[in-house]
């Protein structure tokens, strides 16, 4: 099965990318001050231009649309390549619209303004980039130059231990990088051993047909890489740490974004180029996707705090996505990609909400808060719809993506499809013991703290305007899940195309 | 009758009025006022789409919207409109709406009167999406959207604690059935390929016996989860929490029967397991007889009718399981309308008493407060089997059932039937008559209620009158749905199957004309037997509440062990707070500890640490000299290069 390329009139991914370097670029020159309304300029632009591509992009057959191909270096067959299947431009728009939420939302910033914003407008260049790379060289530099402003963002900006936790997200992410670098190179030496063609596009890598213990070889190689960005269980532990440490915006794009590379990279590279191996693994993943799924939600009940809840509230979920990719069957992958969506949108809400939860009273400690929801009532609304959103709520996103994952584990493993069905109670219990313990009871209260919470503003503009897209989304996708369906089928289907023939 | 779109959108329309507008400018009472008229023409429009299935027999299917394709089967938001659809979809409508305009009352004052009429308006939705699904889908959509509403109008006094508590833990438990359920409606599509419901029936032939046994019992889980049934029925009690007009809407008369609402839904799968048939048999009528043991000694108002409640749907299940299923819905009917009543009643003395709850402490407010005595005897009437009140004609029926079809199962229901007249006229008397036991500030301010609150009291104390005399017609009225012979929409085949199905059931008369069954209690052993039990359990409730010839605290003493075991509830909640609330939690922590610091960072951190170490000692490799490069490169490249012509 062979794609259809689509080339694009008008060079709209390679500008998605530039946008943002060019508004760093300007945001280094000018007064600090011009900063943030750059970075939201530029990024509402791409945001535009993602959405035109979403509204435009042809979902009948498989085509690489918006595609764009220049020699880079042809001596070793490395070229850009960039353009978007439905897999990577739902990938395009999240991170163009969590970027929007992560600028809108960033407001007090105090020190190195002009450095914050920089690092966060490089790192969605990188983002995007990650995303609409075909050839994997400009894919492995996408995705090592985002390891930097994130590390930076951690490191400069977070809380107390941030050194720690910005070391161990590089350190951890960096290792399994390795494996994945490795990997590609093997596949491009073997591509040359076998074909006597020097190529690092993703198209001619998918032509190989491998041995079968090379598959199992290279699968695990780019596995490993990938299942540490996910996380999956149990290499997850540098994530509650990192999201910890790392300011309000910066875990928005992690949570939203940056995990989603990790299964990206799973439906993009490793059912497509190894089937028999994704076959052989199924077992393996299945059973990594309901401990993530199972233990997660119970490591995420044990917190006080609430970020790392959250944070792991994340992997629980992540856990989904894995299990619905390796269903492989249409409806597992299709969930898989509608969670990752959906996942993005959720995590995003939620901490955002314990970002705004911070900001106005200081502490992250279940200890120190609860009752808050009389006072902030359009916040209490928002939080609410976001935690039903995680929880698998009909109507919301969050249904679509594991109702259809489920459906295609229960397929090919009834237990796994009751095991991970668990979620639907231990998940429900997390996020109500959240919501309970921020925005409830609030009869347990002091006094004074009753007197400091009168004083509470409910959400100002900037964090309206935040929570507002992200909300509307759950409610889209919930409400109308078809268009996205619709959207994802062709390409769901060729990614299963060596798997299940045709 | 393409209006019947009309039914569920108009409280939705309502919701997001008053969600949007309500603190702004709707307030108070004219949010309480557009939720009143958004369910009122919810209700005018399903009285009407009654009327036409009444009169023509035929059963309608509309597709309003394409929500979620899966492969080639669209999963369709759409309205099933047939006899059983019609009349759950009546009771919900118009109970709502006499609960509403009653709660327009109860809820004058509360600082946050918008939000409690705007999530009553989203239940009513969510409901209505439920009663008229044509799919498992849709039906679970309306499922967990009834769960959404309940958690967030148990809750809604959030200040408080165990109302926060409560809510969580409905929508927890609610979680654990609806678990089950979802994997009933996967197990089914994978067999059947579609969840439309009439699809399902056509398919039902061909399908193993395992299976099909299978997808009904988890999908029934879902129903043990929703209609409280044990041993999920913990959340229930607890949710008395709510204001007391949710206690009566979703508490007792429309939420928590979906899951009878949904057997009966899906009762050619049902019939087609006589171990699905068994099973609900049994977990129905367990609940009734435990959960009436529970209502026996409890003393908050709200809790002993709540107890009651999950004893009634009991009943239900238990003549589902009987395969009496349309004297399952009529009981339903009934009980949503006497029910309602007697949780209305005691939201009026509960504003009369200032939310004053423990029964120990009133007494003999009677007569200040004629309209609420009257219409709550009436009530309770009803609730202990006593004719003409509807009551009567709906229960006495299934345990007549029960006489003729299984014994073990006749003497449970039998023996509730005692406790059942027996708790609710304890109640009767220790409220509204007996000693003076009432705190005397109190007593000074109590009057009756409103009339937007006595209205719907009086309207459904009517109600419980007449109803039972339609009681034929209802019967009748449900036979293109629920009887195999009369069901046009399965074929011929099936129809086989499903009457098979419900074969224990085949030898059983019950007299469907009120006149004539009345007649035959007042004749035959079993009704006079059943009439005397009802009389005998108030009449006990008389002599130790309201003549005090046996002291109460004398008998406690006397049964100890047995009072403990009731008033503890079976301590079905104790062992699970043990289990599943403190011991998860206590597990999660120590797993966090054990699992994810020590173990994991342990090895994550040591290891950071072990290549600190090991790259003081690669240093030594790196010479800085290229030779010594390039000759590494050349190692790497031979492995590879090995490596693949050694695997091929």
């Amino acid at each position: 099965m062979t794609p259809e390329f689509v080339n694009a009139g008008f060079p709209i991914i390679t500008v998605s990318i530039l946008i943002p370097l060019v508004a760093a670029a300007i945001v280094f020159l000018l007064n600090e001050k011009f900063a943030k309304p750059i970075s939201i300029v530029s990024s509402v632009v791409v945001f535009i231009l993602s959405s035109y591509m979403l509204l435009t992009y042809d979902p009948s057959g498989y085509k690489i649309q918006f595609y764009e191909k220049y020699a880079w270096i042809p001596q070793f067959g490395i070229s850009y390549e960039v353009g978007v299947d439905a897999l990577s431009l739902t990938m395009v728009w999240l991170t163009a619209i969590s970027f929007v939420v992560a600028f809108v939302w960033s407001t007090n910033i105090e020190k190195r303004v002009k450095e914050y914003f920089i690092a966060f407008l490089v790192l969605e260049a990188a983002c995007i980039g990650v995303f609409v790379a075909w050839d994997l060289v400009a894919f492995y530099v996408f995705w090592e130059v985002m390891l930097i402003p994130m590390f930076l963002i951690i490191g400069v900006w977070g809380y107390s231990e941030r050194i720690y936790a910005a070391t161990k997200f590089f350190i951890y992410t960096f290792f399994g990088s390795l494996f994945l670098l490795i990997g590609v190179i093997g596949m491009y030496i073997y591509n040359y051993v076998e074909n006597d063609v020097l190529s690092t596009s993703y198209f001619d890598l998918l032509k190989l047909s491998l041995h079968y213990n090379l598959e199992i070889i290279f699968f695990l190689l780019l596995a490993l890489g990938f299942a540490i960005k996910v996380p999956m269980w149990p290499f997850h532990t540098w994530l509650p740490a990192a999201h910890v440490q790392a300011p309000t915006a910066g875990s928005v794009i992690l949570a939203a974004v940056l995990l989603k590379m990790g299964t990206y990279g799973f439906v993009r590279f490793n059912l497509p180029w190894f089937p028999e191996a994704s076959k052989y693994f199924m077992p393996v993943m299945f059973t990594l996707g309901v401990i993530a799924i199972i233990y997660t939600a119970m490591m995420a009940i044990a917190q006080t705090h609430i970020k790392r809840l959250i944070a792991y509230s994340s992997v629980s979920h992540m856990g989904f996505v894995t299990i619905g990719t390796f269903a492989l069957n249409q409806e597992g992958v299709n969930g898989a990609i509608i969670t990752m969506i959906s996942h993005g949108l959720t995590s995003g809400a939620l901490f955002l909400a314990a970002g705004f939860i911070y900001e106005r009273l200081h502490s992250y400690e279940m200890k120190d808060l609860g009752g808050m929801a009389k006072f902030v009532p359009v916040f209490a609304t928002l939080f609410m719809i976001s935690a039903m959103a995680s929880a698998g709520l009909p109507g919301l996103s969050g249904f679509v993506g594991e109702f259809l994952a489920l459906l295609g584990t229960f397929k090919v493993s009834i237990l796994t499809a009751t095991l991970a069905g668990l979620s639907l109670v231990v998940g429900a219990a997390y996020t109500l013991w959240l919501y309970k313990r921020t925005m409830f009871e609030e009869e347990l209260l002091t006094e004074e703290k009753k007197e400091e919470y009168s004083k509470l503003k409910d959400l100002n503009t900037a964090e309206l305007w935040s929570f507002l897209p992200l909300v509307i989304f759950m409610f889209v996708i919930g409400i109308y899940p078809n268009w996205w369906i619709n959207l994802i089928n062709n390409t769901t289907h060729f990614v299963l195309h060596k798997i299940v023939g045709g | 009758m393409e209006y019947l779109w009309i039914i569920p959108f108009s409280p939705l329309v309502a919701f997001v009025i008053i969600g949007l507008f309500g603190y702004k400018f709707l307030r108070e009472p004219l949010s309480g006022i557009v939720a009143v008229v958004g369910v009122a023409i919810s209700a005018i429009a399903s009285i009407k789409g009654f009327i036409d299935v009444a009169t023509t027999g035929n059963y309608y299917n509309l597709k309003l919207f394409n929500w979620m394709t899966v492969g080639d089967y669209n999963i369709s938001v759409s309205i099933l409109w047939d006899p059983l659809s019609a009349l759950m979809t009546c009771v919900v409508t118009c109970v709502s709406t006499f609960i509403f305009i009653f709660a327009t009352g109860y809820m004058k004052g509360d600082e946050s009167y918008p939000r409690f009429f705007a999530y009553l308006s989203l239940f009513v939705f969510m409901m209505l999406m439920l009663t008229l699904s044509d799919n498992l889908v849709q039906l679970f959509f309306g499922w967990e959207g009834v769960g959404l509403a309940s958690y967030l109008l148990i809750g809604f006094w959030h200040y408080k604690k165990s109302a926060a508590n409560a809510a969580m833990e409905s929508f927890v438990v609610n979680r654990v059935g609806d678990w089950l359920f979802l994997l009933g409606i996967l197990l089914a599509f994978v067999i059947f390929g579609t969840l439309d419901y009439l699809e399902i029936f056509g398919k039902l032939a061909g399908v193993d016996y395992v299976v099909i046994t299978a997808i009904a019992l988890l999908l029934f889980g879902g129903a043990v989860g929703k209609s409280a049934q044990i041993p999920l029925h913990i959340w229930l009690p607890n949710a008395m929490e709510g204001p007391t007009p949710v206690s009566a809407l979703i508490h007792a008369a429309t939420m928590v029967a979906a899951g009878v609402y949904m057997v009966a839904r899906l009762m050619p799968v049902f019939a087609s397991s006589e171990i699905a048939l068994d099973t609900v048999l049994f977990i129905g009528t367990m609940s009734a007889f435990l959960a009436a043991t529970m209502g026996l000694v409890q003393n908050d108002i709200k809790r002993i009718i709540a107890y009651s409640t999950l004893s009634q749907l009991g009943y239900m299940f238990a003549a589902e399981g009987l395969g009496l299923f349309s004297e399952g819905m009529f009981h339903l009917t009934s009980h949503a309308v006497f029910k309602a009543l007697l949780f209305l009643g005691s939201g009026s003395v509960l504003i009369a008493l200032h939310h004053l709850l423990d029964v120990q402490k009133m007494g003999q407010i009677g007569r200040a407060m004629p309209i609420t005595t009257g219409t709550f005897l009436i009530g309770s009437l009803a609730l202990a089997g006593i004719p003409p009140f509807v009551g009567f004609f709906s229960k006495d029926p299934i345990i007549e059932g029960a006489y003729e079809i299984n014994t073990f199962v006749f003497m449970f229901l039998w023996g509730g039937a005692f406790l059942t007249a027996f708790y609710i006229f304890r109640l009767f008397f220790l409220t509204f008559f007996d000693g003076d036991r009432l705190d005397p500030h109190i007593r000074e301010h109590v009057h009756e209620s409103p009339p937007n609150m006595t209205i719907p009291l009086i309207v459904l104390a009517v109600a419980t009158v007449v109803l039972g005399f339609f009681r034929e017609f209802f019967i009748n009225f449900l036979k293109p749905s629920l009887e195999p012979t009369y069901m046009k929409f399965l074929p011929e085949e099936v129809k086989v199957l499903v009457h098979e199905g419900l074969s224990r059931a085949h030898h059983v008369h019950i007299e469907p004309n009120a006149f004539h069954f009345l007649g035959h209690s007042l004749t035959s052993f079993l009704g006079i037997l059943l009439l005397g039990t009802a009389l005998a359990g108030i009449f006990t409730a008389y002599i130790i509440y309201q003549l005090r010839k046996v002291d109460p605290v004398k008998l406690t003493e006397m049964f100890r062990p047995i009072y403990n075991l009731f008033y503890n509830r079976w301590y079905f909640d104790l062992i699970y707070y043990k289990i599943f609330v403190y011991g998860y939690y206590k597990l999660s922590k120590v797993l966090w500890f054990v699992g994810d610091k020590v173990i994991i960072d342990g090895i994550v951190d040591g290891s950071g640490k072990g290549s600190l170490f090991a790259g003081e000692v690669l240093r030594k490799t790196q010479l800085g000299r290229i030779s010594g490069y390039v000759l590494q490169m050349l190692i790497g490249v031979v492995i590879f290069l090995s490596l693949f012509l050694f695997l091929k």
